[in-house]
């Protein structure tokens, strides 16, 4: 049986072993505590929100010119650590770290392009849905916008640990994957021709197909929603999130930002497609 | 801790090993043959030549191995084995090179000039003379860099080639047992490493005792 768990206390113990978490068994046992405990008193106390952002993910999340952290997730979380009236410190994420930074207390959630899946669900929670994005493949101009054309001889690519994967076998007879590890060298190998289409989230292919790039955009496979990640069994932090979301919502601060990195207005609603959460 | 998922993910783990083992070995046999090249072309008299190699030596261990790779990949428009392979060749050569010239160094041209003095042709120099001294001297570096060629292999993965490192990242992803994956994987280039290393003393023995 799957025992999320065992790996929590596995990764604790190889921090006693390294001797990363201390001599003593306490360091250890105030690291597990913080994976279980209330991250919302925790932030307040320590007076800084840790955020998880995209470094390799734009518009949704990446690095400017000046090694800042710059796109909506971003600005999202300073939005949320004006709320909680506490400072702000960005950790890059990426699709194979995000879960060990999330485990281990090095942020406190993550303002990402994560999609809950019930696999996911075994080790970490999830927000309300924070933004509705859809999936999609980056395709040279003129080549067909239909999914299922792309089987062998055509290869398709996307980043390991992406569940574009699964979704390219549900659509593709037989699909031919190349699997990179992160989306801009994807994306070159498409330019290049080594591959003939880049499964993506339609949000972050706005950062590649722009006029006179050569590239546009296939039909959608799927619309996909993402969530907030934060830690298991952790209500007060997640209904915090939870209810925030819908407040900035409410305000408007959401679809400001929404426009300034996507060019367009949302095309859905926060918290259900008609309303936001009654009380909100 | 649930070791029973790399029994699960045996046939990937075993796959990547392969190609593990196929980027490795063609990249020692490349790399070696170009080494070999660029230090004989160090030795040689011509100033020009000589400089030549010298500056090869220079640039290539001053770019990482991965800007090789992606260059040969992505600009150069090779498939994604020739550009790992070639791309690891090319940046391994100039540290073995510099490690087999360093060898040639290290015998005193005085006992060349004595048995060229004594008779013996180039060859017989080189091989009765010259050889069994720098292979001892060589031996011990060269591993080190063969070793470090089975680690740099890794970095293949970054052109979608599902080796060792690949996979591990794969199982860490579908299920979440990192640690489990990582474990397992470490045994295994230990294992490689210490073949390579165990190989090549024996190699070594083999040639001194000529």
């Amino acid at each position: 049986m799957y025992n999320p768990i065992s790996r929590r206390a596995a990764l604790g113990a190889t921090g006693l072993i390294v001797g990363a978490a201390g001599l003593s068994h306490a360091p250890a046992m105030a690291q597990g505590a913080t994976a279980m405990g209330d991250t919302l008193a925790k932030v307040k106390a320590a007076g800084k929100l840790l955020a998880g952002v995209r470094n390799d993910f734009p518009p949704m999340g990446s690095i400017d010119t000046s090694g800042k952290a710059v796109g909506f997730g971003p600005d999202i979380a300073e939005v949320f650590a004006k709320k909680l009236g506490v400072a702000l410190e960005f950790v890059p994420t990426t699709s194979r770290t995000r879960i060990p930074l999330i485990q281990n207390g090095s942020i406190d959630c993550e303002f990402g392009i994560t999609t809950p899946t019930v696999e996911r669900e075994k080790t970490v929670d999830f927000s309300i849905p924070y933004v509705w994005d859809a999936v999609g493949m980056i395709i040279k101009e003129g080549s067909s916008g239909k999914v299922a054309d792309y089987g062998p001889p055509k290869k398709v690519a996307t980043t390991q640990g992406s569940y574009i994967i699964d979704l390219f076998k549900q659509y593709i007879v037989n699909p031919d994957i190349v699997l990179f590890q992160e989306y801009p060298d994807a994306v070159q190998a498409l330019r290049n021709g080594k591959v003939d289409a880049v499964g993506v989230n339609v949000a972050s292919s706005v950062a590649y197909v722009r006029p006179g790039s050569g590239l546009m955009m296939s039909e959608n496979m799927v619309r996909d929603p993402w969530g907030i990640m934060v830690r298991p069994n952790d209500s007060n932090w997640r209904n915090w999130l939870n209810y925030t979301l819908q407040v900035i919502w409410k305000e408007g601060t959401y679809k400001a930002i929404w426009q300034k990195h996507m060019g367009a207005e949302p095309d859905f609603y926060m918290y259900s497609p008609y309303m936001l959460q009654p009380g909100v | 801790m649930r070791w029973s998922v790399i029994w699960d993910y045996r046939e990937a783990l075993l796959s990547g090993l392969a190609y593990t083992l196929a980027i490795t070995a063609l990249t020692m046999i490349g790399a070696t043959l170009l080494g070999i090249l660029v230090a004989c072309l160090h030795q040689h008299p011509s100033y020009v030549v000589g400089r030549l190699a010298e500056t090869y030596v220079e640039v290539i261990r001053n770019i990482p191995s991965v800007i090789k790779v992606f260059f040969l990949y992505f600009v150069a428009g090779l498939d994604a084995m020739p550009a790992a392979v070639l791309g690891l060749s090319i940046h391994q050569s100039s540290y073995i090179a510099d490690v087999l010239d360093a060898g040639f160094r290290s015998v005193p041209r005085e006992q060349s000039e004595a048995a060229w003095a004594c008779g013996h042709s180039r060859l017989q120099i080189l091989h009765h003379v010259l050889l069994p001294q720098v292979v001892t001297t060589v031996m011990p570096p060269l591993t080190s860099q063969f070793i470090e060629i089975v680690k740099n292999s890794a970095v293949a993965m970054l052109l979608g080639i599902k080796e060792l490192t690949f996979q591990t990242q794969n199982i860490d992803v579908e299920t979440f047992r990192g640690f489990e994956a990582a474990t397992a994987v470490t045994v295994i280039y230990l294992a490689l490493s210490l073949t390579i290393a165990g190989g090549m003393a024996l190699i070594g023995r083999q040639l001194t005792w000529r």
